[in-house]
């Protein structure tokens, strides 16, 4: 793990008080956009206000609760990274069928089935490790970029704005987006970690001192009490087990959703950043479950991982777990004080838009280049390309989905990423099947060319979506241990001439193997370089530097005599 | 398979190589590189932009040439080496014995 050269303070660092605090007001001020979210449910459900403020309450504290749990990675719940909690409309048709089935205490109380699910998601993720690869992860993260963007640029531009726009609401977006900007582009320390927070806050301010503050937003916020203590649970609790599947496919849209922004989070927390390392993941998706069985059980609205707040603690070099306290903390006290939280009513919602683009240019990037950094063969290509259109189809084909689809599938279709992600975990399980980590052919040493042999290599390294600069090392290894084997006679012919080289591939999610096995003599490994006298007066020089190159170029390797006068060299590349 | 084509930039001689340097065309480069010292040339520029492979046999070749041409009062400047053969360089040690150029338009 290597700090990114644009991250201030990492992952373990602990940034200095007043630092933190800010940066936990940044984070709020980007997360409590989404608490638009609530009064969105508020308003499809028919809410009152007294409960509608309450759902508030009650969502801010669980997404407090969720925030840390996530970052503490205690007893096997967490990931240890910062990445905060979010609500999301994708929860709304899965809730609002459950409320036409039961009431509100059925939406919510069923939230707490989810939560279990996503526990045993977390487990089976895990588990199935081989199938979420780097390319899973890469279509993850560029869906969450790409849905930030569409988001983002509809906002900015004032589309489908809730509420209406109001006068000068886009040219401040636009402001505001310069601002951000300007501070991240061309400004250093305090103020580029800071620089949504100076876009919001420009935002914000200019919107009032220029427009003033609507009637209703003045009126909403003079009838909202300063301080309130939640009743909580608010609507109760029921159970209905036909609306189980339902619930547990929101949980695995859910699940999905958190495994890209967490493999997120350790893209932008590690500049060598090889594989997603699935044991956080699994450790994070139980931090979302049990965050989501807690909001059943106080009535909040579900949470799912947040790759904007990840990608925000990114792009203004902030990454540090130890901000998850603050942001905690302060979500968890805003929950009593609703008339704070209303304030986020007055941002206009395009400098909210400014936020999601902004964000979504650094999620974009890093989703492309963790696919990129990959060789792709046909397979992994289809899982990829039709990842990623299945993600891009979600936003025209919303209502076909909704409509046609059968209702249990509703909750994986009403999320870009959870769309995208399901289809290329389902292509990539598939093209598993049948697809065994080991791989051998036999070549004969000077009838087989060892371009043979390089395009056999390339094409496991393909298959294996190994990184490029692996494969390259690999090949010209087995190139060099070819070329030995020729020219020295270490290989035994056979009763018609032949001396027969098999190879062997092993591939796991750390290592790629190249062994090769024949009959004959072990070929010698150096431990260091011939002197230059020795390599220019013999043959036995070049040998040598032969086994000295194979041991360095691999990072294990073994030579050995093996039975029945066989004999191996055992390369291993690690990922 | 290796290919060589020379051209001569005031007095410099540039030796373009592709292919791969193995065992085999080993000895062909050594014949030919050994004739270009015995022909007078004192400053050698290898464009290796093309070369996508050295084995342990092709480095000797290239530590024969650099002590031919030190013996000679002459030099010899390599550049533009792809990864795979940079790493090569690298572990072998060969990058601290050669003068190495990023192309062939910084060495000339």
């Amino acid at each position: 793990m290597k700090r990114p050269e644009n991250i201030v303070y990492w992952l373990n660092d602990r940034p200095p008080a007043a630092i933190a605090a800010f940066v936990g007001l940044q984070q709020m001020s980007f997360l409590g956009v989404y608490l638009a979210i609530s009064p969105l449910f508020v308003r499809t459900e028919n809410i009152g206000d007294h409960d509608s403020q309450i759902l508030m309450a009650t969502t801010l504290l669980v997404s407090g609760v969720g925030v840390m749990l996530q970052a503490v990675g205690r007893l096997g719940i967490g990931s240890g990274y910062f990445c905060p909690l979010q609500t999301t409309s994708a929860s709304f048709a899965t809730m609002e069928l459950a409320r036409l089935a039961g009431g509100l205490e059925l939406a919510f109380g069923m939230v707490g089935v989810m939560g279990m699910a996503q526990i045993l998601f977390g487990e089976v993720f895990r588990r199935l490790r081989s199938v979420f690869s780097v390319e899973l992860a890469g279509v993850a993260v560029t869906l969450i970029g790409l849905g930030l963007g569409y988001k983002g640029v509809t906002l900015l531009g004032g589309i489908d704005a809730p509420g209406g726009l109001w006068k000068h609401d886009i040219a401040v977006g636009f402001l505001a987006l310069a601002v951000m900007i300007v501070c991240n582009v061309w400004s250093s320390g305090s103020l580029r970690l800071f620089s949504a927070f100076a876009g919001l806050a420009v935002g914000l301010a200019v919107s009032v001192l220029v427009d003033g503050i609507r009637p209703e937003d003045a009126e909403n916020y003079k009838a909202t009490p300063l301080l309130a203590l939640p009743q909580l649970p608010t609507f109760g609790w029921a159970f209905d087990p036909k609306l189980v599947v339902p619930y547990v496919v929101l949980g695995l849209a859910f699940s999905l959703h958190g495994f890209g922004a967490l493999a997120a989070a350790q893209r932008f927390n590690d500049s060598e950043w090889r594989h997603p390392d699935m044991a956080q993941i699994s450790r994070g998706i139980r931090a979302e479950g049990v965050s989501n069985l807690i909001a059943g059980l106080v009535n909040g609205l579900p949470l799912t991982s947040s790759g904007g707040a990840v990608s925000l603690a990114a792009a203004t070099g902030c990454t540090s777990r130890h901000i998850a306290y603050w942001l905690g903390g302060i979500l968890i006290a805003l929950a009593f004080v609703p008339k704070v939280t209303v304030l986020w009513f007055v941002l206009p919602v395009p400098v909210i838009g400014a936020a999601a683009v902004f964000l979504s240019s650094f999620t974009l990037l890093a989703g492309l280049q963790m696919i990129a950094s990959r060789m792709l063969d046909n397979r992994k290509i289809l899982t990829v390309g039709i990842g990623l259109l299945l993600g891009v189809s979600h936003e025209p084909l919303k209502h076909y989905y909704r409509e046609e689809l059968p209702s249990f599938l509703v909750p994986v279709t009403q999320s870009s990423v959870a769309l995208g992600v399901a289809g290329a975990t389902l292509l990539s399980g598939v093209f598993r099947i049948g697809a065994g980590t080991r791989r051998r052919r036999s070549f004969v040493l000077g009838e087989s060319q060892l371009d043979d042999v390089i395009d056999y290599l390339d094409r496991q390294g393909r298959a294996w979506g190994a990184r490029a600069d692996v494969v390259r090392r690999s090949e010209y290894a087995m190139w060099q241990a070819f070329e030995i084997l020729h020219d020295y006679g270490f290989v035994v012919r056979n009763e018609r001439g032949q001396g027969i080289v098999e190879v062997e591939t092993l591939v796991d999610e750390f290592t790629f193997t190249v062994i090769a096995r024949y009959r004959g003599e072990v070929i010698p490994l150096a431990t260091h370089a011939p002197s230059h006298d020795a390599l220019l007066e013999s043959d036995t020089g070049i040998l040598e530097m032969a086994g000295y190159l194979l041991y360095k170029l691999a990072d294990r390797v073994r030579s050995r005599a093996l039975s029945h006068g066989m004999a191996e060299l055992r390369l291993t590349f690690v990922e | 398979m290796l290919d060589i084509t020379c051209e001569t930039r005031g007095e410099v001689l540039v030796a373009h190589l592709s292919g791969r340097i193995d065992a085999a065309a080993s000895r062909a480069f050594e014949e030919q590189a050994l004739a270009w010292v015995d022909a007078g040339t004192r400053n050698l520029v290898m464009d290796l932009s093309s070369i996508s492979y050295i084995s342990s046999a092709g480095l000797r070749v290239f530590l024969l040439i650099a002590k031919k041409l030190k013996e000679a009062e002459g030099s010899v400047k390599l550049c533009a080496l792809t990864p795979a053969v940079n790493d090569v360089f690298e572990i072998s040690g060969f990058s601290r014995l050669f003068s190495i150029y990023p192309t062939l338009d910084h060495v000339i």
